[in-house]
C-alpha cells in the first residue's frame, strides 16, 4: 500500500512566512493568490493545526476560477472616464440581475446547478450548458474537445437529477486553417487544431448518439495559440426531476469510470519527478461509450426513483462533486473504496483526480439494491464512496487515517474578497473612407469574391458532415439547407420525440448562436448587445418563439488582473444585462474562462480578443411551420426588413480594406429591433414567408447571395430600395454594413398583402424580386447595373474554401 | 479492495505483439487523407502511406490462444491480414521500401480501445490478458528524408504531449 | 389485430434505438428495448420476439473495428438468431446492425455461414452525414421495400461503410438472387461517384437481404425517415407526405400479421 504521509505537515503551513507560502503554492500548483493562501494559513492557524495534503488541494480547487468564478463574482470598480461603477459583485449585478428582474415563471432552475433550465412544455423541461475547454484543446486538440463534449454533457446528466442530451452546439475560435506565419515549435498549427477539435467532437458526440446539430466558427490569427473551444449540450427533463436535495444518511455512490492518475492536474505533478510516463500535461482522450453506458444506467435510475441527487465528476474530482453536494449538510468518504485504475494513487490523488466518465450520487440505502441490478445489467462499475451526514463536516478518510477535515462554511465561503479594478477608455475611429463618385464595379466584385469565400463566411459543410447530426431522428431543420442540402442555415430545429415518446406532438426546440470577436475588440459592450441580437434574430428565421428564448453567456477573456482587460469584460457584461432587459431574454447559465494568454514567437505575452458567446435557445411552437433560408420560387418579392447605417466598424470589408478597426461598430437598438423581430415572427407563423436569412457578416451581399444559391434561383436588388440613414450614400456600405437587427425575407407575390398587414409599422422595403435565371444582379443607387453574377462561381468559392485548406480529396457539393 | 499483485498461477505473462495489415487490394483511404496533410505541411508527398493498428498484448495467453484473438477478433477476414511478432510475413505485409512510424499512446494516457478489446478477447473465452495496449503504424512509401518524417512523425502523426513514436528508417 | 413485438437488442453504444422503437411504435408493432445482457442471463427470449432489429450506434465504441466485438459476442447465439431467420420472420440490421450481420457471416448469404463480405473506411476518409439517393431493386423478395417507389431518400451516418466481398462470386449470387436491395444512385437512378455513393460500396451497395428477403441488412436509417419533416428539403416541396423510411417498418409489421 502506498504510504500516506502528509507532506505538508512536515512543511508546517501555518508558519510559514509569505514567502514560503507562494513557494509552497508554486510547487504544488495550487494557482492560490498571496490573500487567499494568508485565508488558508489562518483558518489552520485558528483551528490549531496543520492541514493535509487532501485538505489544501480541496480548498485550492473549490476556490479555483473554474468552479467559483473569482473574477466575475467578485467587487470590481469600473471607470471609463465619464462616470465609476462599483460592483458588489459583477456577475449578480449584470447578467443575473437582468434574469431576477425579467422573472420569467418558465425558468425552472437558473444559475444554481449544472445548467440552465427552462420549461419545454406541461411535463418537460430543457436543460442547457455551453463550456469551454480552452486550454486542454490547444495542446490535445481531438482529446480537449472529446473531454469538452463529455464534460459538458455530464453537466446535463447532473442537473436537477439528471436530462437525457438531446442534442449539442460546438463553437470554436481558431486561427486560418491556411495560417502561413511563425509559430513556436511547441504550437499546433491552426489546421491541426481544427481538425483535432473537430474529430474530438466527432467521435465522442456521435459515439453518443447525441446529434451535433449547430454552432459557430470563427477564425481570427489571434487565436491560433489560445484556440477557443465551446461545448454545448441541451437535455430533457421531466419537470418532476428539475430539483434534487440531498438527505443525511444518503450512500455518496459514484458511478462510471475508474480513478486513475491520468485525471491529475499537470500542477499537482510538479513535485514527483516529471519523468515519460508522467506527461505534465495529463490530458485525456475521453472514453466515450464509458460515458454512454452511465447515461443509460443514470437515466433509468432517475425514472425508478432511485437516487435523491446527483452531480458530475468535473474539475476537483470527487473533491468538488461530493463538496458540492453536501454543501448544506456534510459528508463521511472512504477513499479506499474508489474503484482505481491502478492500485499506486495516493488518498490526496483520488480525491482531486479528474478521471472521465463519473458521476456522483445521493442514494437513500434502501435502493442501494436495485441500483446495483440495474449497474449490473448494463456493465457499469460503482460504488459506495461513503454518506451524507449532517455535521456540516466534510471528512474523509483512507484506511482509516483521516484525510480531510474542513467546515463546509469555510470551504464555500471562506474565500477573501477584493474589489479590482477595471477601466475603460473609449477610442475615436476614424470611418471607413468611401470611394467619392461612381461606385468602382470591379472593386466592389472583388469584394464580394473575397467575402463570400472569407473563411468568416465560407461553407461549414465539411465540419458538419462529420457530425452525426440526426441521430435521435429529430433534426427536423437542419443546419445545412435548400436543394442540394448545403446551404447555410440560420439555427437547427429539434424535435425530441426520442426522448419523449411523442409522437403526434410537434413542439420543438431551435438553438442558435450570436458571437463576433471582431466588434469587441472596438468595443466589448457593442459585442454583447450585437451577440444577443444575432442569436435572437438566428431563432426567428427559424420559426422559433423568441418570447420564450433563453440565452446562455460563455466569457472567453484574458487576465483579468490587466484593469483594461477586466474593463473590456465588465462593458461585455453590461451589454448583456441591457440585451438581456430589452429583449426580454434571461439568461439561465453561463461560464467564463480567464486567463487566456499566450506568449508569441518572441516571448511577448499577449491576450486573446476577449469573446463572448450567446447561446440561445428557444422553444418552436409548431415545427411543421419552421422554414429554411433558401429561395424557395422565382418571382417572389424579396423584402429587406431593419435600417442600414454605416456601421463598417469590424466588419468583413473593413477588414478586407486593411481597415480592421476604421468605422463604427453596429449598434443595436433592441426596442425597434424587438417589435421587427415579433411582427416578423407573427408572419412566418402564419406562413407568409417562404425563406428568411439574417444579415450578419458581410452584409446584405453576402446573406442575398447564400439565400440565391442554396436555393439556386437568382435575385435581383435594387440597392436604392434600402432603407438607410442619410449617410448611407454609397453602394459599398448599403452592400456590406453590418448593421444589426436586419433579414432579407422572401414573400411570395400572393401573400404580400397579409405579409405587410403582419407587419406594418415595422422598417421595411421591398428592394427586389428572385429570379429564375440563377445570376446575382445589383442595381447601384445611381441606377446602373453594379454586379450580375453567375452562382456557380459564388458558390463554388463559398464551398471550396475549406476543403481545401484541409486537404480534403474529397470535395462537399454534387460534383466531386 | 483488490491487490495490486494477485497471486498469479500457470506461467509467466508474455508479451505479444499483434500487427494488423490492410490486403493491398483495398486502396487505404486513411493513408491517403494522411499524405494529403503531408503536402500542407510543404513535405514532400510520399508515394502512398498504410495505416496500420497494432496491438501489444500481455498476459498468459498461448501462441494459439492469441492466435485466435488475432484472426477472430483484432484483423478482417476480407479485408486484413495479421502477423503476430517476427512471424511469417503475409502477401499484406511486403510494402515497398518505406518508413515506419509507430505511434504509442504514453502510459499515463488511458486508452479506451483497450477495454473493448479485453471484452472481445474474454467473449472469445480466452484468458483476461493483464494488459492491452493499442497503436498504430504508418508505412510512408517515398523517398522522404528523415527530417521530413521525424516532422512528420510530430505534427501529423502524433502528438508528443500524449503520444511516443517509434522511427524506423527503409 | 395484434401489435407485433420487435425486440431492439441493445448494448454499450447502442444509440439508435429509442428512434427505431418510435418508428416501430407507429407502424404499429410494441417495440422492446431489450439488453444483450437479457437475453443473455435468459431473462428475455430472442425467440418469444416476432421482429428482430440491430440497430444503429457504436456498439463498443466500434473499437476494432464497426461491429467486430458485437458480432463476435452474438455469435454465442447465432444458433437462435439462425432460427429466428429461417423461421421467416423479420429480421433488420441497420448500419451498425448491417455491420454486425455482415461480420457474424449472416448476411450476405452462403451456406459455408462463415464471414464473406466486409466494411471498410469510406473512401473519404472521413464520416459522412448526408442525405444519399437510392434506388430499389424491384425484383427483390426484400419483405422490406415491397410496395415501395423504386427511387427514394435516406441518410446515411458511418464512418466504415464501404461494402467489399471476399471474391467476386460473392456479389455474383448476391446479383444471382437479387439479395441487393437498395443502391446508391445519383438523380437519374444511375449508380455514380462521390458523394452520390458516399463510402465507395462494391456495385454501390447500400442494403441487402437474404435470399428468401426476410433479413435485411442496410447502411442508410430508415428510422430517420419516418415524418416527411425528417426530408432535408421538406420545406420546399410537397411530394412526401410521409417518411418513406416508415413504409420499411409498416412492411416488417405487416408481414408478421399476415
Amino acid at each position: 500500500m502506498p504510504t500516506q504521509t502528509l507532506p505538508l505537515s512536515s512543511l508546517e503551513l501555518t508558519r510559514a512566512t509569505v514567502k514560503e507560502l507562494a513557494e509552497l503554492n508554486r510547487r504544488y500548483g495550487w494557482s492560490l493568490s498571496a490573500d487567499e493562501l494568508s485565508a488558508v494559513q489562518a483558518h489552520f492557524r485558528s483551528e490549531s493545526r496543520e492541514p493535509t495534503r487532501a485538505e489544501v488541494e480541496t480548498i485550492a480547487q473549490t476556490w479555483s476560477e473554474h468552479c467559483k468564478h473569482k473574477t466575475f463574482t467578485s467587487a470590481v470598480r469600473y471607470s471609463d472616464g465619464k462616470k465609476t461603477i462599483r460592483f458588489k459583485n459583477l456577475l449578480k449585478e449584470t447578467v443575473f440581475e437582468a434574469t431576477q428582474k425579467l422573472k420569467k415563471p418558465w425558468c425552472l432552475s437558473v444559475f444554481r446547478d449544472n445548467a440552465g433550465v427552462v420549461a419545454f412544455d406541461d411535463e418537460w423541461a430543457a436543460a442547457f450548458k455551453v463550456e469551454t475547454h480552452n486550454h486542454p484543446c490547444a495542446i490535445e486538440p481531438y482529446g480537449g474537445a472529446a473531454t469538452g463534449v463529455g464534460g459538458v454533457i455530464r453537466d446535463v446528466l447532473g442537473v436537477g437529477v439528471g436530462a437525457k442530451p438531446i442534442f449539442g452546439t460546438d463553437v470554436f475560435c481558431l486561427g486560418t486553417p491556411d495560417y502561413a506565419g511563425p509559430l513556436p515549435d511547441d504550437v499546433n498549427h491552426p489546421r491541426r487544431t481544427f481538425s483535432g477539435v473537430v474529430g474530438g467532437v466527432r467521435d465522442y458526440g456521435n459515439r453518443m448518439g447525441i446529434p451535433t446539430v449547430g454552432g459557430a466558427i470563427h477564425f481570427d490569427d489571434d487565436f491560433r495559440f489560445n484556440p477557443l473551444v465551446f461545448c454545448g449540450t441541451v437535455g430533457l427533463m421531466p419537470r418532476w426531476a428539475v430539483e434534487k436535495r440531498v438527505m443525511p444518511g444518503d450512500l455518496i455512490v459514484a458511478l462510471g469510470g475508474r480513478t486513475g492518475k491520468d485525471g491529475l492536474h499537470g500542477a499537482t505533478f510538479s513535485s514527483a519527478a516529471l519523468d515519460d510516463s508522467s506527461s505534465p500535461a495529463a490530458v485525456q482522450i475521453g472514453h466515450a461509450i464509458a460515458e454512454k453506458r452511465v447515461l443509460d444506467v443514470l437515466l433509468r435510475a432517475r425514472d425508478q426513483k432511485l437516487y435523491r441527487s446527483v452531480t458530475d465528476c468535473g474539475a476537483g474530482g470527487f473533491s468538488s462533486a461530493v463538496g458540492e453536494l453536501a454543501a448544506d449538510c456534510g459528508a463521511k468518504v472512504r477513499l479506499e473504496n474508489a474503484k482505481l485504475k491502478a492500485a499506486d494513487l495516493e488518498a490526496w490523488e483520488i480525491w482531486v483526480s479528474e478521471s472521465q466518465e463519473r458521476m456522483v450520487l445521493a442514494v437513500p440505502p434502501k435502493n442501494l439494491k436495485a441500483l446495483e441490478a440495474l449497474c449490473a445489467s448494463e456493465d457499469v462499475e460503482w460504488c459506495v464512496l461513503g454518506e451524507f451526514t449532517n455535521t456540516g463536516k466534510l471528512e474523509v478518510s483512507f484506511h482509516g487515517e483521516p484525510v480531510v477535515g474542513l467546515d463546509m462554511d469555510f470551504l464555500h465561503d471562506g474565500l477573501p474578497k477584493k474589489e479590482r479594478v477595471a477601466v475603460w477608455s473609449p477610442v475615436s475611429r476614424p470611418s471607413v473612407k468611401k470611394s467619392s463618385g461612381p461606385t468602382d464595379a470591379a472593386k466592389v466584385r472583388e469584394a464580394l469574391h473575397a467575402l463570400i469565400g472569407h473563411w468568416n463566411v465560407c461553407s461549414r459543410a465539411w465540419v458538419i458532415r462529420q457530425y452525426d447530426h440526426e441521430v435521435q431522428g429529430g433534426s427536423v431543420i437542419k443546419a445545412l439547407q435548400g436543394t442540394q442540402a448545403d446551404g447555410p442555415g440560420d439555427a437547427a430545429v429539434v424535435w425530441p420525440h426520442a426522448a419523449t415518446g411523442k409522437l403526434d406532438d410537434y413542439r420543438a426546440l431551435a438553438v442558435a448562436h450570436g458571437m463576433n470577436p471582431a466588434y469587441g475588440r472596438i468595443d466589448p459592450y457593442a459585442m454583447a448587445m450585437n451577440a444577443a441580437d444575432e442569436a435572437l434574430r438566428n431563432l426567428v428565421c427559424v420559426g422559433a418563439d423568441i418570447s420564450r428564448a433563453a440565452f446562455l453567456d460563455n466569457f472567453c477573456w484574458g487576465n483579468p488582473e490587466d484593469p483594461k482587460v477586466l474593463g473590456g469584460l465588465v462593458r461585455a457584461a453590461l451589454g448583456c444585462k441591457d440585451a438581456s432587459l430589452a429583449f426580454h431574454v434571461p439568461f439561465i447559465s453561463g461560464k467564463d474562462s480567464m486567463y487566456n494568454q499566450y506568449k508569441d514567437a518572441k516571448g511577448e505575452s499577449h491576450n486573446i480578443p476577449g469573446t463572448l458567446l450567446i447561446s440561445a435557445l428557444a422553444p418552436v411552437t409548431d415545427f411543421r411551420k419552421a422554414i429554411t433560408m433558401d429561395f424557395k420560387a422565382p418571382n417572389d418579392l424579396l423584402y429587406l426588413l431593419g435600417w442600414t447605417s454605416d456601421e463598417l466598424g469590424g466588419s468583413l470589408y473593413a477588414e478586407w480594406l486593411g481597415k480592421p478597426l476604421e468605422g463604427r461598430v453596429p449598434e443595436v437598438e433592441p426596442g425597434s429591433a424587438l417589435e421587427s423581430m415579433r411582427a416578423l415572427s407573427a408572419a412566418i407563423g402564419k406562413g407568409l414567408v417562404s425563406a428568411c436569412h439574417d444579415l450578419s457578416e458581410g452584409g446584405l451581399a453576402v446573406a442575398a447571395a447564400e439565400m440565391a444559391f442554396s436555393g439556386e434561383l437568382g435575385c435581383s436588388i435594387d440597392l436604392d430600395e434600402v432603407n438607410r440613414s442619410k449617410e448611407v450614400d454609397a453602394d459599398e456600405v448599403a452592400l456590406f454594413s453590418e448593421s444589426p437587427s436586419r433579414f432579407l425575407i422572401e414573400v411570395p407575390a400572393d401573400k404580400e398583402k397579409d405579409f405587410l398587414k403582419a407587419t406594418r409599422g415595422q422598417p421595411l422595403k421591398k428592394i427586389g424580386t428572385t429570379l429564375a435565371n440563377p445570376v446575382l444582379r445589383i442595381i447601384s443607387m445611381d441606377g446602373s447595373l453594379l454586379i450580375e453574377e453567375g452562382l456557380d462561381g459564388l458558390k463554388s468559392r463559398w464551398n471550396n474554401r475549406m476543403p481545401a485548406a484541409m486537404g480534403a480529396q474529397f470535395k462537399n457539393g454534387r460534383k466531386p | 479492495m483488490s491487490g495490486k499483485n494477485g497471486t498469479h498461477a500457470g506461467p509467466a505473462p508474455t508479451t505479444y505483439r499483434v500487427e494488423v495489415a490492410g490486403k493491398l487490394v483495398f486502396p487505404d483511404a486513411s493513408g491517403a487523407a494522411v499524405a494529403a496533410q503531408f503536402q500542407l505541411l510543404g513535405l514532400q508527398a510520399p508515394t502512398e502511406i498504410r495505416v496500420c493498428p497494432i496491438y501489444e498484448i500481455t498476459g498468459k495467453l498461448s501462441p494459439r490462444e492469441l492466435e485466435l484473438a488475432a484472426k477472430e477478433l483484432l484483423s478482417d477476414p476480407i479485408t486484413q491480414e495479421y502477423r503476430i511478432g517476427d512471424g511469417a510475413i503475409s502477401p499484406a505485409f511486403v510494402v515497398a521500401p518505406h518508413w515506419r512510424v509507430e505511434v504509442w499512446l504514453k502510459p499515463s494516457v488511458s486508452d479506451p480501445h483497450e477495454a473493448s478489446v479485453r471484452k472481445g478477447i474474454a467473449d472469445l473465452g480466452l484468458p483476461a490478458p493483464d494488459k492491452v495496449r493499442c497503436g498504430t503504424v504508418y508505412k510512408i512509401v517515398g523517398r522522404l528524408p528523415a527530417a521530413q518524417i521525424e516532422k512528420a512523425a510530430k505534427k501529423i502523426l502524433s502528438n508528443p504531449v500524449i503520444h511516443r513514436y517509434v522511427l524506423a528508417a527503409p | 389485430m395484434k401489435r407485433p413485438t420487435a425486440l431492439i437488442l441493445r448494448v454499450a453504444g447502442t444509440n439508435c434505438d429509442l428512434e427505431t422503437a418510435n418508428a416501430f411504435k407507429l407502424a404499429g408493432a410494441q417495440a422492446e428495448l431489450t439488453h444483450i445482457n437479457a437475453i443473455k442471463s435468459g431473462k428475455t427470449k430472442l425467440l418469444d420476439a416476432d421482429i428482430l432489429v440491430i440497430p444503429g450506434g457504436f456498439s463498443y465504441g466500434d473499437d476494432v473495428a464497426a461491429g467486430r466485438i458485437l458480432a463476435n459476442e452474438l455469435k454465442g447465439m447465432v444458433r437462435d438468431i439462425k432460427t429466428f431467420i429461417r423461421s421467416g420472420r423479420p429480421v433488420l440490421g441497420i448500419c451498425n446492425g448491417f455491420q454486425v450481420l455482415v461480420k457474424m457471416g449472416l448476411l450476405p448469404h452462403n451456406k459455408t455461414e462463415a464471414q464473406n463480405a466486409s466494411f471498410t473506411w469510406n473512401d473519404s476518409a472521413r464520416f459522412e452525414a448526408r442525405w444519399a439517393r437510392l434506388r430499389i431493386n424491384t425484383h427483390a423478395n426484400c419483405l422490406f421495400t415491397k410496395g415501395l417507389p423504386e427511387m427514394i431518400e435516406l441518410p446515411v451516418a458511418h464512418a466504415e461503410g464501404k461494402f467489399v466481398v471476399k471474391a467476386p462470386k460473392v456479389l455474383e449470387d448476391l446479383k444471382r438472387t437479387n439479395s441487393v436491395v437498395l443502391r446508391y444512385v445519383n438523380e437519374a437512378g444511375e449508380p455514380a461517384g462521390y458523394p452520390y455513393n458516399p463510402n465507395g460500396s462494391l456495385f454501390n451497395i447500400a442494403a441487402i437481404s437474404n435470399p428468401e428477403g426476410n433479413c435485411m441488412g442496410i447502411m442508410p436509417h430508415p428510422e430517420r425517415f419516418i415524418t416527411r419533416y425528417h426530408h432535408p428539403n421538406w420545406t420546399r416541396q410537397t411530394f412526401h407526405k410521409e417518411g418513406i423510411g416508415l413504409e420499411m417498418f409498416r412492411n416488417a409489421v405487416l408481414h408478421v400479421q399476415n
